[in-house]
C-alpha cells in the first residue's frame, strides 16, 4: 500500500525540529514503525519532520558514571558500542535480539521507545536499568523515567510538540550485571514476553517486563520482595517472581493470538525466576 | 536401487556424458540474481493507470449500496466501478473444477449483492498513480447490512460433524442461500468391509489431528498488467500465474472475448506454491483496461494477499486404525472436515486437497480395508486454495500420528511398526485406488534412522531426561503423490511440448509448463540437450506465452517431472529421429550407425566422418532443403509436437467410488530432534533429516533446493505461520509481523539423503518433486514434540506448535512430571 500525501521537512537543527513539531508535525526517525503504519494507512500524518540529520541526537557520552545515548542511536549501534557492552550487557543482548539487521540499521532507540510497543526489547531493558529520557519541546526540557513514558497500548505521555532527545543510563553500580531474555515466535521476531533484570553487588536493582501488560512494566513488587529474600534460594525467588501478577494490576493485561494473558504471565514469571537466579549467582 | 543401476533410456542415447543427472547450474539464476528478472510489475507499458481494489471490512454482509461518485470525481481518478456496474460487463467466475457433485457459488469477481469474507472485492478504481488510486478507495461509500458471521465449522453447521456426521444442521447463517446449507462437498467411499474388520480387530486406536489455517506467501503477490486494444478487440495481459493457458481460457470467457484474441504472458513468477492457480481478482484489472482504454497495472498489497489470497489447511481429522497384535495395520476409517472459508472450487481450488487427504491416508503403508468421509464446509473466511502439500500432508499427519499412537499402545518401537507395515512390492494398488508404481520405502526409513544414529540419540535423550530436559525424537515416512490430474477441472492430465532444432543448430522448446522458480528452464534444457546431442546452453526453453506455446496446463501438483519432462523427452526423441535420418542420408550410412553428442553427429567408430548438428539443420531447412534431406517424411523439418498423457490416471469412479488422480509417487522418510522447554513451551529444533526418492533425478541441485524449500515451508506452517480469525470472521494477521514466516535463524540444519527408484511409467524414470518437505514435516515435528513430552502422557495432534499451545499441553497434562529449576 501507499501512504496518503504529507509534507516533509528535513530538520537541520533541534530548534527547527521543535518549531515544526509545535506546529503539528510528527517526528520521523528510523521510520521502521512509522512508515509501516503510514503505508497501512493506520496513521496519516499531514507533516513529517525528519530528524536524521541532527548530529546532536547521535551522542554517546559517559555521564555521571553512566551513559548518555542520543535518541538517534541506532539499535545496530547498541550491538557494537564498547561502553554498552561493558557497562550494560543486557542492553546489548536486547539490541541483538531486536528485529533483523536491516531494521536494526535504521531503527533508533528513541523511535523504539516513542512507538511504545509493550513488547519492545528496549523498553523493558531500559526500565530495568532505571534509565531516564530527556524530552524537549518549544517550552523547554524535562526528564522522566522510562517507565513513566508509557501511558497505554502504543501510547506515550508525550504530547505532539515533544522531542525525545536523550536516553540516560545511570551508573550501573558495583559488580553490575544484567540480562535480557525473551520468548518470541522466532529469533529476531517481536517478543511475546520479555524480561530484563539488572543486578549490582549480587542484589537485584531493577526489573523490566514487556509483553505482559498493554504497556511495558517495572516489576516493583518483585524488586521489593527480592530485597528481603535469599536470591540463591530458587523457591524464594520463585515466590517473589510470582508477585509479578500484582505488578500487572497497575495496567491492563495484554492478550492476543501469540499469547493469552494467562500464558504471558506464566512465562514471564518463569523467565524472571531464571534470570534472577542466573544473574545474582553468576560470579566473574 | 540407486542412480547407477537404474535404467534410463537417455543414458544410452546421449553418448558418454549425459547432462541429465548433473547439477547443471540454473540458467535462470543469473538474470534473477542480477535484478534482470521480468516479473509482472516490471513490464513497461505506455501511459499506465493503477488499479486498487476496495475490499469488504465485514466477513458476511449484504451490500445495500455502493456509491462511487465521490471517487469518480477525484482529479486523478480515471474510473471507479462497483460490483453491480461491473456485472454488466462480465460473467460470474467459472468454476475451476466441477466434479463429485460439488456445489459451486455463483459469484462475480467484484461482489454484487453480498460479501462472504473480509477482503472480498466490492469496488475498484484506476487512477493516474497508485497513491491516487488508494486515496480514491476512501471516497467510495458502501452501505452494508451485516449478517451473522460464520467463523467456524460449528457456526456453519450448528454441530461438529464428528458428533453428528449427517446433521441435522442448524447453521448460524447460510453463505449461499440457494444451497440451503454450508457444505460444498460431501464425499464418501469404502472398500474391504472396514466396519467388520474394526469389529473383530484386536486393537483399535484413534486420533484427531488438526491443522490451523496457513498458506503460501509468495514474494510477488498477485499482479496483472493489462492492455486492451479496442480496434483489434485484443487483450494482452501479464499475470503472475501458474496457469497461463487456463487463465486465458477463463479470462476470455469472463470478459466475453474470443480466446485467440487474448494473450497471457507470465515470464518470471515470484513464487507460486499452488497459490496462483485460479482466476479471481486477476480479472478486475483486465476489465478496467477494457473499460478505461488505458494500460492497467495492478499489484496486490501484502495485506490483501493475506486477507483474500487462497488459504489452506484448516481442518479437523478423525482417524481410526484397526491393528493386529503384531502391529499389522488392518483397516483405516477416517472422517475429514475442512473449513474451506467461503469457497474451494470456484474462486480457488482448495477443495481437491480435502479429497486427496481422504484418499491417501494409508500413506506408504499396506492396508486393504479403508473407509473415508470428507466434508468440505464453507465459512466466512477467505477462499480455500491450493498450497504445496495439497492434502498429502493431511493424509500424512493422519497415518503417522496413528502409527505413533498404535506403537505406544501396542508397546512396539515406532520405527519397527512402520517398517512392519510399509509397502514393499510394486506396482501396488492402494485400497483407496491409486497405483503406487514403484518405491523403496523401507530403505528410505533405514537411511534416515542410520543417518540420525537413532540408538545414540535415544541414549542422549535418556541422559537429558535425567537432567530434567525434554528431548524428543521423531521419525516418519511419507508418500509424495505427484502430477495430480483432476478430471472436470483446469487441472487436467496432459502436457504439451513442441521441440525444434533451428537452422543454426540450436534448439527451441515450447513447453506448456510454467516456470515459477522451480528451474524448468534448466532441467528441460538438460533433457533436450541429451536427446539432441547439444549443450543445455544451446537449448532455449519458452513457456508462459499463450501466443507462442501450444495449449498446456502449467505448473501445479509437482507435475513437471512427470508430464512436462516426458512431453519434452518424447517430442525431442522425434526430432532426434529426423536429425539422425537426415544426417545418415548426408553421410550415406544407416541412422543406426550414427552417434550424437556435443553438437555433432558421427559414424560410430569413425569419428572423422562427422557433421555438426548445425550443418544438418541448415541442410534440412534451407540448403538443399527437406526434399533432399528428409525424403518421404510426413513432417520434414526438425520439429515435433508431443502431448504426454499416461495410463495410471483414471477419473471414472469405479464401483467403490474411487478415482486415480496421481500417476507418480515419490516418497521419503524424515527425522528430527527437538528439545521442549516445558515451562515456557518453547521448542528448539536441533536438526532434521530427510531421505527422499523422486525417481530419476534430472538435476540434483534443483531437487535438493526443492526438498529444503518445502521442508522450511512445512516447518514454518507447523510452527509459526498462521492466518488467524476472531469469532466474527475478522482476520487478526494482516501483516507479516503477525503472520510469521520462518526466518533463516529458525531453520535448523537439514541433512538431505537421496535415493533413486525410477518410475516405470515415465520415459526417464522421473517422478514429481517439490512437496515432500511440506508433506512430512508437520508429522515429524508433532511426533517429536509428543516424544519429548512422553512423561506427561499428552497427545500432540494439533498445530501450530507455538509456545503458548505447547505450554498449555503440559499445563493440562494428565500426568505432571517433576520440573527442574
Ligand atoms: C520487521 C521488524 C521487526 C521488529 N522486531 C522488533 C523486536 O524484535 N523488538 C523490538 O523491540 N522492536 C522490533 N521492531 C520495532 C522496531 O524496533 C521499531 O520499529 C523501531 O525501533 C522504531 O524506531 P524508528 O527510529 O524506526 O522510529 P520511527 O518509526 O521513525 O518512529 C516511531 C514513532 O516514534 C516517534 N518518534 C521517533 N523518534 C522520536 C523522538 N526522538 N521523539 C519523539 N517521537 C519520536 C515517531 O513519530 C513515531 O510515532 C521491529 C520492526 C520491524 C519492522
Amino acid at each position: 500500500m501507499r501512504t496518503t500525501s504529507f509534507d516533509y521537512t528535513r530538520a537541520t537543527s533541534i530548534d527547527e525540529a521543535l518549531g515544526a513539531l509545535a506546529s503539528g508535525a510528527q517526528v520521523l526517525a528510523g521510520g521502521q514503525s512509522l512508515l509501516q503504519s503510514m503505508k497501512l494507512r493506520q496513521a496519516s500524518p499531514q507533516h513529517l519532520v525528519d530528524i536524521n540529520e541532527l548530529d546532536e541526537l547521535r551522542a554517546v557520552d559517559l555521564e555521571d558514571g553512566g551513559l548518555r545515548l542520543g535518541a538517534l542511536t541506532r539499535i545496530a549501534e547498541l550491538c557494537v558500542i564498547a561502553e554498552v557492552a561493558a557497562m550494560f550487557p543486557s542492553l546489548q543482548q536486547a539490541a541483538k535480539l531486536t528485529a533483523d539487521v536491516q531494521v536494526r540499521n535504521r531503527a533508533t532507540i528513541g523511535g523504539n521507545l516513542c512507538f511504545a510497543n509493550p513488547r519492545s526489547n528496549m523498553a523493558s531493558t531500559l526500565i530495568s536499568l532505571r534509565a531516564e529520557v530527556t524530552v524537549r519541546s518549544d517550552g523547554g526540557s524535562r526528564r522522566l523515567a522510562v517507565e513513566e513514558l508509557f501511558s497505554g497500548y502504543l501510547q506515550t505521555v508525550l504530547s505532539s510538540g515533544d522531542l525525545l532527545t536523550d536516553v540516560h543510563l545511570p551508573d550501573p553500580g558495583r559488580d553490575a550485571r544484567g540480562a535480557y531474555r525473551e520468548i518470541s515466535r522466532q529469533p529476531n521476531g517481536v517478543p511475546v514476553v520479555n524480561v530484563a533484570v539488572a543486578v549490582a553487588e549480587g542484589r537485584v536493582t531493577g526489573i523490566g517486563v514487556g509483553g505482559l501488560g498493554v504497556r511495558p512494566l517495572r516489576a516493583r513488587l518483585v524488586e521489593e520482595a527480592l530485597t528481603h529474600v535469599d536470591v540463591n534460594d530458587p523457591r524464594a525467588v520463585d515466590e517473589a517472581a510470582a508477585l509479578l501478577a500484582g505488578d500487572l494490576a497497575s495496567t491492563e493485561p495484554l492478550s492476543d493470538m501469540h499469547g493469552s494473558a494467562e500464558y504471558r504471565l506464566e512465562a514471564a514469571v518463569v523467565l524472571l525466576r531464571r534470570l534472577v537466579l542466573a544473574t545474582t549467582n553468576e560470579r566473574g | 536401487m540407486n542412480a547407477h543401476d537404474s535404467h534410463s533410456p537417455a543414458d544410452s542415447n546421449t553418448g558418454p556424458e549425459p547432462f541429465v543427472g548433473q547439477s547443471v547450474r540454473r540458467t535462470e539464476d543469473l538474470r534473477l540474481l542480477t535484478g534482470q528478472g521480468m516479473f509482472t510489475d516490471d513490464a513497461v507499458v505506455v501511459d499506465p493507470v493503477y488499479c486498487a481494489i476496495l475490499r469488504s471490512p465485514h466477513a458476511h454482509a449484504r451490500i445495500v449500496s455502493v456509491d462511487t461518485s465521490r471517487a469518480q470525481a477525484m482529479p486523478e481518478v480515471v474510473l471507479a466501478i462497483s460490483g453491480a456496474e461491473a456485472a454488466e460487463h462480465w460473467t460470474q467466475i467459472p468454476a475451476g473444477m466441477d466434479l463429485m457433485d460439488m456445489k459451486l457459488p455463483k459469484v462475480y469477481a467484484i461482489a454484487t449483492d453480498k460479501v462472504h469474507y473480509e477482503g472480498e472485492p466490492v469496488a475498484a478504481v484506476v487512477a493516474e498513480t497508485r497513491y491516487a488510486a488508494e486515496d480514491a478507495l476512501a471516497a467510495i461509500d458502501v452501505e452494508y447490512e451485516p449478517l451473522p458471521a460464520v467463523a467456524s465449522v460449528e457456526d456453519a453447521l450448528g454441530v461438529h460433524p464428528f458428533d453428528a456426521p449427517d446433521g441435522p444442521w442448524s447453521p448460524k447463517a447460510v453463505l449461499y442461500e440457494e444451497w440451503g446449507h454450508n457444505i460444498q462437498c460431501d464425499w464418501a467411499f469404502e472398500i474391504g468391509d472396514p466396519d467388520a474388520v474394526f469389529a473383530s480387530a484386536p486393537h483399535v486406536v484413534s486420533c484427531r489431528p488438526a491443522a490451523h489455517r496457513y498458506s503460501g506467501v509468495p514474494m510477488e503477490t498477485r499482479a496483472v498488467v493489462a492492455e486492451y486494444d479496442a480496434g483489434r478487440e485484443t487483450l494482452k495481459m501479464r499475470v503472475s500465474t501458474q496457469l497461463p493457458h487456463q487463465s486465458r481460457t477463463l479470462i476470455a470467457q469472463i470478459l466475453g472475448l474470443s480466446e485467440p484474441n487474448v494473450q497471457v504472458l507470465a515470464d518470471d513468477v515470484g513464487g507460486g506454491f499452488g497459490n496462483k492457480t485460479q482466476v479471481d481478482a486477476e480479472v478486475i484489472p483486465a476489465l478496467m483496461a477494457k473499460l478505461s482504454g488505458r494500460a492497467v497495472k495492478w499489484f496486490e498489497p501484502r495485506g490483501d494477499w493475506l486477507s483474500s489470497g487462497p488459504a489452506s489447511r484448516d481442518y479437523a481429522h478423525h482417524v481410526e486404525g484397526a491393528f493386529d497384535n503384531d502391529g499389522t495395520l488392518l483397516a483405516i476409517r477416517e472422517h475429514l472436515v475442512g473449513d474451506e472459508g467461503c469457497d474451494g472450487a470456484t474462486r480457488s481450488a482448495g477443495l481437491g486437497a480435502l479429497l486427496v487427504g481422504g484418499t491417501y491416508s494409508a500413506g506408504p503403508y499396506h492396508v486393504r480395508s479403508y473407509k473415508a468421509r470428507v466434508q468440505a464446509v464453507v465459512t466466512n473466511k477467505a477462499p480455500y486454495g491450493a498450497y504445496r502439500g495439497y492434502g498429502k500432508e493431511t493424509a500424512n499427519l493422519a497415518i503417522e500420528r496413528l502409527m505413533d499412537t498404535a506403537a505406544a499402545k501396542l508397546g512396539i518401537d515406532p520405527v519397527a511398526i512402520r517398517q512392519h507395515n510399509l509397502v514393499r512390492e510394486f506396482p501396488y494398488e492402494m485400497a483407496a485406488g491409486p497405483i503406487i508404481e514403484s518405491g523403496s520405502f523401507s530403505q528410505l526409513l533405514d537411511m534416515v534412522t542410520e543417518a540420525m544414529d537413532l540408538p545414540a540419540l535415544r541414549l542422549r535423550q535418556e541422559q537429558a531426561r535425567a537432567e530434567g530436559r525434554h528431548v524428543g525424537i521423531g521419525v516418519i515416512s511419507f508418500l509424495e503423490p505427484s502430477a495430480g490430474s483432476i478430471p472436470m477441472s483446469v487441472f487436467n492430465g496432459y502436457e504439451t511440448a513442441s521441440v525444434r532444432i533451428m537452422p543454426d543448430g540450436k534448439a527451441m522448446v515450447l513447453s506448456g509448463l510454467q516456470g515459477i522458480g522451480q528451474g524448468v528452464e534448466t532441467s528441460l534444457a538438460q533433457i533436450t540437450a541429451d536427446r539432441l546431442g547439444l549443450h543445455p546452453g544451446d537449448v532455449r526453453i519458452v513457456y508462459g506465452d499463450t501466443k507462442a506455446v501450444p495449449y498446456g496446463l502449467g505448473a501445479y501438483a509437482s507435475r513437471g517431472a512427470t508430464y512436462g519432462m516426458s512431453a519434452v523427452y518424447e517430442a525431442a526423441g522425434e526430432v532426434r529421429r529426423k536429425l539422425l535420418k537426415a544426417a545418415a542420408g548426408m553421410l550415406e550410412v544407416d541412422p543406426e550407425d550414427l552417434e550424437l553428442g556435443r553438437g555433432e553427429v558421427w559414424v560410430a567408430g569413425v569419428p572423422t566422418t562427422r557433421l555438426s548438428v548445425q550443418e544438418v539443420a541448415r541442410a534440412v531447412y534451407l540448403s538443399p532443403g527437406p526434399y533432399a534431406t528428409l525424403p518421404g517424411e510426413e513432417s520434414p523439418t526438425l520439429e515435433a509436437n508431443h502431448v504426454w498423457t499416461n495410463p495410471n490416471v483414471s477419473w471414472v469412479p469405479d464401483e467403490h467410488g474411487r478415482v486415480r488422480l496421481y500417476p507418480t509417487h515419490g516418497s521419503g522418510a524424515q527425522g528430527v530432534v527437538v528439545e521442549v522447554d516445558v515451562e515456557t513451551g518453547e521448542i528448539q529444533i536441533e536438526k532434521m533429516w530427510i531421505a527422499h526418492d523422486c525417481g530419476k533425478v534430472v538435476n540434483p541441485a534443483i531437487v535438493h533446493g526443492q526438498i529444503i524449500g518445502s521442508t522450511v515451508q512445512g516447518l514454518g506452517g507447523t510452527m509459526f505461520e498462521q492466518l488467524s480469525y476472531d469469532d466474527q470472521g475478522k482476520l487478526l494477521t494482516k501483516t507479516l509481523n503477525d503472520y510469521q514466516l520462518p526466518n533463516i535463524m529458525s531453520v535448523p540444519p537439514i541433512e538431505v539423503l537421496h535415493m533413486e527408484t525410477p518410475s516405470p511409467i515415465t520415459p526417464l524414470g522421473t517422478k514429481g518433486v517439490g512437496e515432500g518437505g511440506c508433506i512430512g514435516t508437520p508429522a515429524v515435528l508433532l511426533s517429536a514434540v509428543e516424544d519429548a513430552l512422553r512423561e506427561f502422557g499428552v497427545t500432540v495432534e494439533r498445530t501450530p506448535l507455538d509456545p503458548m499451545r505447547v505450554r498449555a499441553l503440559v499445563r493440562n497434562a494428565p500426568q505432571t512430571a517433576p520440573v527442574a529449576g
